[in-house]
């Protein structure tokens, strides 16, 4: 039980250090929405090392802790959109699709901005969002293969210690 | 990584690549108009034409919008994150500058059917 505990913890905190790091970057995009999505890499290794449980719990408090440290309010609720969307679409394709990790959290980053986009959408009521489907669209679809190698190396590593943890 | 991965992410890319240029297609017309929204009203709209400077009253600020040269362009925003004012100025009809926090949109469209209509009809 510690054990688990002490897993989870330095998972949550490492995610929540990558989201730190992010808004570091000084990426200059002119489309909003885009980001290269570095805590979905403790994401998407925890669904592989620890299971759906696992990574959903991390998953939220993850976006939680981050919205109420460097962002506000209605950031968060764009990431919760995106981030429940994203993480929906990398479990029903890790079940049912032949997919591997990297394929997954390709779904994952497009879901995301996806997401996103559809809760922006809803709040200025308003279809002209639309026209950034398409490079949100090719942005994770780039982000998410980056971060899915990532996550397949890492996972590779980490997998034995994590199993014997958790 | 595995060939149905490889598969998927070239789909994605090319259904990227038609929406653009179906995107751009579509709204090949000329752009006529700047128009203003804040949350789902419509708050101004003016002729891309007209050089204008222009302070928004959003929802929970203000946004400073500069028409020159039939680019449109927000400059400021009293809002946290300036997204709207790193974006690239717009020029083409069904492009978009959006607020999030202060709900002010600002994109480019054809003149209105209605207006038109009443052009021609008066």
């Amino acid at each position: 039980m510690s054990k688990k505990v002490a897993v989870y913890g330095m998972l949550v905190a490492l995610a929540f250090l990558l989201s730190y790091v992010e808004t570091l970057i000084p990426f200059s995009f002119a489309i909003p929405g885009i980001k290269l999505g570095l805590a979905n890499l403790v994401v998407i290794t925890a669904l592989y090392c620890l299971g759906e449980k696992g990574a959903f719990v991390i998953s939220i408090v993850r976006i939680m802790l981050t919205g109420l440290t460097f962002t506000s309010l209605s950031v968060m609720l764009y990431s919760l959109g995106g981030g429940l969307l994203s993480f929906l679409c990398m479990v029903l394709a890790k079940r049912l699709t032949p997919l591997g990790i990297t394929g997954v959290s390709v779904l994952g980053g497009v879901a995301h901005n996806l997401g996103q986009l559809l809760v922006a959408a809803l709040v200025v009521r308003t279809g002209s969002l639309m026209y950034y489907f398409p490079a949100l669209l090719a942005a994770g679809t780039a982000a998410g293969a980056l971060i899915g190698i990532l996550g397949g190396l890492v996972t590779e590593r980490l997998r034995p210690f994590l199993r014997q943890g958790a | 990584m595995k060939k149905q991965d490889s598969i998927l992410i070239l789909v994605l890319l090319a259904a990227a690549a038609v929406f653009f240029l179906g995107f751009r297609i579509w709204n090949r017309k000329p752009p006529e108009e700047v128009v203003v929204y804040v949350g789902d009203v419509e708050y101004a709209r003016f002729s891309v034409g007209e050089d204008k400077e222009l302070v928004i009253e959003g929802e929970n600020g203000t946004n400073r919008l500069i028409v020159k040269d039939g680019k449109a362009d927000v400059t400021e925003a009293s809002c946290p994150d300036k997204i709207c004012v790193r974006q690239n100025p717009i020029s083409r009809t069904g492009e978009t500058i959006v607020c999030m926090p202060n709900r002010v949109i600002v994109t480019i469209e054809q003149a209105s059917q209605k207006k038109i209509r009443s052009e021609a009809g008066g």
